[in-house]
């Protein structure tokens, strides 16, 4: 389904308050205060206003809403003679994330896959369940920004289910694209009108728009590639720099490693789980013995993690070509170059072939 | 500058007197930022640049492993602060001083962030520069040193004092639980990511004690006893041996203001034993010299 309407951003304004004044919990893009201002997350609002989506991205992206850093699964207690169980106390309502971009929720598109998968998981299903999205196409692009090459034609719309774009006029044009969208319509209790044919096409410019301010790298041969050299020599010399930090992980809207880990408080032990990334040095290293010793091991583990393994076993690349990683990476490390590196080593072979 | 530096380097790698140069080139023109640069080929040279935009410490590079085996002799651009870092390598033995080969460079100050500035300014120069002793570094360490005119005049902004330390003045006033309170809220914010340590020059432990499990000694998740855990730890290990480059503070994602703790903690080490760090390779470092006379008041708080 997809209907379209036009807002003022007056009219807009109203719509987000009536929502948070009907009871949604609404999340949209913040800025820090203190130390920290520069930068955006994705923070429980009490009005439209304090929302924030001039910016084009958030520090993090939103998957810490559905998957957050540190999440208590139950605890345990010793009563004398036994243990008490307790579940944790979450209540699962429906909830508003305001302000993402398209590369945002493609990611919660790609991790639903994992969360969803042989396991259940109901922490996060249920969450995103309630979860109603409302994306916003991009004020701006900058030179991090590569999603089209991995997602298509801007701008990906799958995973809204609500999206509004700004036109040069400054009114927003709404587009519905699911029922549950659709019933969050129904709070502003007055006529809105359909665009016209004359916004539609106002609409479509400053999509194209976006969608060419967007840099362009070819991956079609990415995965061949991947597939065929895993010990090929470029792994030994990509990324020397690399410190195995975890922040180009913790900042990805797709990166989704976690580890299960016990906390004690007293007498009273959570188990919950917790971010881990594969660049840390000691991934996986349960008593023993950590397999990717070397810093390019884990590094391959990153690329073929996205671009190879999740695509055989799901059919869409853990990447959503957001660049968020290529921002926050303290030694500049660009996963755009090297897709583009690879594309090439991949046209070459065939070439050969 | 730079052409000197190229010339220099391409000598150094033609003559095989270093197997591999760790400098900086640029990574985006469109923010103004640069990178890390490993250069092993002469006919490379030209993609080395230096400027006040260059902040990496490269010093950290020097002792991993996968380099170490793979390179013997490393050349690397130090800027005063980062030499600093080498000399007290030198120091705790964890490398040769005839293994690394240093082209230091004299400096007037890094800027605080990438946006376009025109030149050093008491507004956009980095907080970690005011006050710092090495603007000409320590000539023990440099093999050879690149000058640039270091401007001595107490204008520049390089010789004004510390605005950390200005800060510390205010709030070193205030009551030890308010003090904490501050410092809890930042580290609340933490979410392990551990840049600060894989960045750092001289968090170079083979297996951190956070990445310890056997047994644990603080908890993994980013919880808020866990990271207040995680951030003193690292501060402590830091104390006295930290030389202030600012590189923990500038890779933190949640920017966490570490350059406040590290530089208290500096302070401290000068005050009760009057050392600091990284400025002499032959100096005994603080925190493994016993002397009969230390001021014992530092544990009675
Ligand atoms: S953020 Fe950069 S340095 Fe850190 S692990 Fe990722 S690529 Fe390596
Ligand atoms: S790998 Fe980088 S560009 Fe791709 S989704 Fe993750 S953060 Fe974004
Ligand atoms: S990657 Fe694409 S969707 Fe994401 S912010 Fe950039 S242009 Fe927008
Ligand atoms: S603690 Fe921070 S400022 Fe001190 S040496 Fe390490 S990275 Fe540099
Ligand atoms: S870099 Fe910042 S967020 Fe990451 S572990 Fe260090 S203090 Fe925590």
């Amino acid at each position: 389904m997809t209907e379209l309407f036009k807002l003022s951003p007056f009219e807009l304004n109203a719509w987000m308050d009536l929502l948070i004044a009907a009871g949604y919990p609404v999340f949209a893009p913040v800025f820090e205060e203190g130390t920290d201002k520069d930068n955006l997350y994705f923070k429980k609002i009490k009005k439209w206003n304090d929302a924030d989506i001039g910016k084009l991205k958030t520090k993090r992206g939103p998957k810490e809403l559905f998957f957050p850093i540190n999440e208590d699964l139950f605890s345990y207690k010793y009563n004398g003679d036994g243990f008490t169980l307790e579940d944790p106390e979450i209540e699962y309502e429906p909830f508003i994330v305001a302000g993402l971009r398209p590369c945002d929720t493609a990611g919660l598109d790609v991790i639903d896959k994992l969360f969803s998968w042989d396991y259940k998981d109901e922490f996060y299903l249920k969450k995103r369940e309630k979860a109603i999205l409302i994306a916003f196409t991009c004020p701006y692009t900058d030179s991090s920004c590569f999603c089209t090459s991995v997602l298509g034609k801007y701008p990906y719309k799958d995973g809204s289910d609500i999206m509004l774009t700004q036109l040069k006029s400054k009114d927003y044009i709404v587009e519905i694209l699911t029922e549950k969208g659709k019933k969050l319509l129904s709070h502003l209790n007055k006529v809105i009108n359909p665009a016209s044919k004359e916004d539609l096409k106002e609409l479509k410019k400053e999509l194209d728009n976006i969608d060419k301010s967007i840099k362009k790298i070819k991956i079609d041969k990415v995965k061949s590639w991947l597939e065929n050299n895993f010990e090929d020599d470029y792994w030994k010399n990509c990324a020397l720099e690399c410190l195995s930090c975890g922040i180009c992980t913790f900042v990805c809207p797709t990166c989704h490693c976690f580890d299960i880990i016990e906390d004690r408080n007293l007498d009273k032990i959570t188990r919950r789980r917790t971010w881990d990334s594969c660049s840390f040095t000691d991934f996986t290293r349960m008593k023993v013995h950590q397999p990717r010793q070397e810093h390019f091991r884990r590094w391959r583990q990153r690329l073929m993690h996205k671009y190879y393994y999740y695509v055989n076993n799901f059919e869409v690349i853990a990447c959503t070509g957001c660049g968020r990683c290529i921002e926050s990476c303290p030694v500049g490390i660009n996963i755009m170059t090297m897709l583009s590196e690879i594309d090439d080593k991949g046209k070459k072979l065939k070439a050969k072939a | 500058m730079e052409q000197i530096l190229r010339e220099k380097v391409k000598e150094l790698l033609k003559q095989k007197t270093i197997d591999l140069f760790i400098g900086y080139s640029i990574s985006d023109p469109d923010k103004n930022t640069y990178k890390p640069f490993f250069i092993t080929d002469p006919r490379q040279v030209d993609k080395l640049t230096y400027n006040s935009y260059c902040f990496n410490n490269l010093a950290l590079y020097l002792t991993k492993d996968e380099l170490k085996n793979r390179y013997k002799k490393i050349g690397l651009l130090c800027k005063g602060c980062d030499a600093r870092a080498v000399i007290t390598l030198c120091q705790e033995n964890q490398i040769e001083r005839d293994s690394v080969y240093i082209i230091a460079v004299t400096c007037n100050g890094v800027y605080r962030d990438n946006q376009h500035y025109e030149k050093i300014s008491k507004d956009n120069i980095a907080d970690k520069c005011p006050g710092c002793k090495v603007t000409n570094p320590p000539a023990s360490i440099a093999d050879e040193i690149i000058e640039d005119a270091i401007k001595d005049d107490k204008d520049n902004p390089v010789n004004m004092q510390s605005p950390i330390s200005v800060w510390w003045e205010n709030f070193d006033k205030l009551p030890n639980e308010t003090k904490w309170l501050y410092f809890k809220a930042e580290f609340d914010k933490c979410i392990k990511c551990y840049a600060c340590r894989q960045v750092c020059p001289l968090c170079y432990c083979t297996i951190c004690i956070a990445d310890q499990n056997l047994p644990r000694f603080f908890s993994k998740s980013s919880d808020a006893s866990g990271n207040a855990a995680w951030n003193i730890v690292r501060a402590y290990h830091l104390t006295g041996r930290c030389i202030g480059c600012g590189e923990c503070e500038r890779v933190c994602p949640v920017r966490i203001p570490l350059m406040k703790i590290n530089k208290r903690m500096s302070q401290a080490v000068k005050e009760f034993f009057d050392y600091e760090g990284g400025l002499d390779k032959e100096a005994p470092p603080a925190l493994v010299t016993f002397k009969n006379d230390d001021d014992e008041n530092l544990f009675h708080g």
